[in-house]
């Protein structure tokens, strides 16, 4: 995490619709929020939450109804339209659709955020070059977005939305209609940008594992307000809220367990001298050692159900479902040691 | 030649003036198209950004043009042609002829023309169109380089329906005074009981519409890129 100042800060941000019917729907309740230049940065929630109207807030797409969006430097909301146009050249953002115009060229997509840019015909040009080249796409610039796969899409849009060495880059939604594997390019992409051009990433996301890789601190929301802001680790470790338990748990293949003890597992069954726990844990990359280790020295036998490991951008995280066999004194003493090595251990049964 | 004598008897010994009618068909739907063309493209324009959620939301200009245009688009052309003798008249002089077939003509059209203009515009992404506010293009910017560029096609499309649309509003101000083929048809044709006249007349009809139909799928083919 850097130590600058926030390149984003809302304060105290409120958004109110009012519907046909004079009818009010808070899309945004009160949002306080920092984002570091430099970081990556999370927002998850589900759908209808608010991610994607505080976002637009970020380039005064949307108008809060209340409190101030400050977007380095810039309060959003006195700017003139000439200068919030200069500031928005400055934020680059990507879509779930793409947003491509199907009738330029990929290279005249790139171009067109260039059209209030100094640059001359052959500066704009090379940079156009020099976009494509950056996202791996050099040899489709004549091509149209049409006869690009979802991936290479959102690469140009990715190339459009740096065209103008923005120090922000927004992303919303923007791996959602694709495939894992190129889900995992495009993010490694974002990651890429981030850590060799050193722009400030802010990535909407419905799912975790799309912010688990790439982002150091993350928000969460639900019904238009931040329930919960901590580093990625803090959330898969220790969340807070109801919502952000429920979205770990999805992004989690230990939420098997639950067909355990809700006893849709027929084929499992637990002897009067065993007992089911979750060790959860961070930063330890392999588990067999402990486990081994600990039926060895206490003499039980570990039963590993399910296991499920997670990179993080530096760490691992993860947690393992086993079942421990042997007589209480014996299991008691398994869980201490465990304890003891920093693992959080829940006894289900 | 002889067995054109043959079939269009009473054509072919009133070639001038059957020639003269057919330039003044085509002069009708050259100048109305395009005059059509651009005040149809202005007021889509229009209508597209002063509606509610376009670039420029305003609900009384968006209001007055919408109504407007139902208004004339709601009045069958014969009467709206009828009605108008006096303002056609206070316009360019005549009511009749070439000038005075073509100010009903362009007030007749523009109203059909303007939405399926504005239907086109309709068809562009508003993703696109948030994609180019983030980029920080101006509304002049994005009405020229985003909604007029994506939706050539579309308005390729829409104007050679329009124009197809025009050919028989041409014919029917042929009726009241208007000339061109129209006239010729039913002065000749229906009145006199020539029959070889309406079928001739159907037939450059037919080629207008060919032309018309051929051109407009033309430029979609070659501006499409889906």
């Amino acid at each position: 995490m850097t130590d600058t100042s926030p390149i984003i800060r809302f304060a105290d941000v409120c958004k109110t619709y009012v519907d046909d019917n004079g009818e009010g729907h808070e899309a945004l309740r009160h949002i306080d929020l920092e984002i570091n230049e430099g970081e990556m940065f999370g927002i998850i929630g589900l759908s209808g939450a608010g991610k994607s109207t505080l976002v637009r807030c970020i380039n005064g797409i949307e108008r809060p109804t209340s409190g101030s969006v400050v977007v380095d430097g810039n309060d959003i909301a006195s700017l003139s339209s000439g200068a919030l146009r200069e500031l928005r050249t400055h934020i680059g953002m990507i879509f779930q659709s793409f947003n491509l115009m199907h009738s330029r060229t990929v290279a005249g997509n790139v171009e067109l955020a260039l059209i209030n840019s100094k640059l001359s015909r052959d500066e704009r040009k090379a940079r156009v070059r020099e976009l494509l080249e950056l996202v791996e796409l050099s040899d489709k610039a004549d091509q149209y977005p049409s006869e690009l796969s979802g991936g290479q899409q959102q690469r140009v849009a990715i190339a459009r939305a740096l065209a103008n060495r923005p120090r922000i880059l927004l992303s919303d939604e923007g791996t959602s209609a694709l495939d894992p594997l190129t889900t995992r390019s495009i993010l490694a992409l974002l990651k890429k940008l981030n850590e060799t051009l050193g722009i400030t990433v802010v990535i909407i996301a419905h799912q975790l594992t799309v912010i688990q890789d790439t982002c150091t601190r993350v928000a969460v929301m639900s019904n238009g307000e931040v329930v919960e802001q901590q580093s990625v680790e803090g959330i898969f470790m220790n969340p807070q809220a109801d919502i952000t338990k429920q979205l770990v748990t999805a992004a989690s293949n230990l939420s098997k367990v639950d067909d355990i003890l809700q006893g849709r597992d027929s084929g499992f069954t637990l002897h009067d001298d065993e007992i089911l726990a979750v060790c959860k844990y961070v930063a330890r990359s392999v588990s067999e050692p402990l486990v081994s280790l600990a039926s060895r020295r206490f003499g039980v036998d570990i039963n590993i159900l399910f296991a499920d490991v997670s990179r993080l951008r530096e760490s691992a995280i993860g947690g393992i479902v086993i079942t421990i066999r042997g007589d209480k004194r014996q299991r008691d003493a398994v869980l201490d040691y465990f304890r003891q090595d920093g693992i959080l251990v829940e006894v289900l049964r | 030649m002889s067995l054109l004598t043959d079939l269009f008897p009473n054509v072919s010994v009133r070639m001038d003036e059957f020639y003269d009618a057919t330039l003044q068909t085509i002069w009708m739907i050259l100048i109305v198209s395009v005059v059509s063309f651009v005040l149809s493209l202005a007021l889509a324009l229009l209508l597209t950004t002063s509606k509610p959620g376009g670039l420029s939301p305003n609900a009384v200009v968006f209001q007055i043009v919408d109504k407007l245009t139902n208004f004339f688009r709601s009045i069958p052309f014969i009467i709206l042609a009828t009605t108008m003798i006096p303002l056609t008249r206070f316009l360019v002089g005549t009511a009749i002829g070439l000038r005075g077939a073509v100010v009903p003509l362009i007030v007749g059209i523009t109203p059909f023309f303007t939405r399926q203009i504005e239907s086109a515009f309709m068809n562009v992404d508003p993703g696109v169109v948030e994609a180019s506010v983030s980029m920080g293009l101006s509304k002049p910017q994005i009405v020229w380089a985003v909604y007029l560029r994506e939706s050539i096609p579309q308005i390729a499309k829409v104007t050679s329906i329009t124009v197809i649309h025009l050919l028989a509003l041409t014919a029917v101000i042929g009726v009241v005074g208007g000339g061109g083929l129209g006239d010729f048809a039913i002065r000749y044709g229906f009145q006199r009981y020539m029959f070889d006249a309406s079928v001739a007349v159907i037939l450059v009809y037919l080629v207008f519409i060919y032309i018309v139909e051929t051109t407009g799928k033309l430029i979609i083919a070659s501006t499409t890129h889906e």
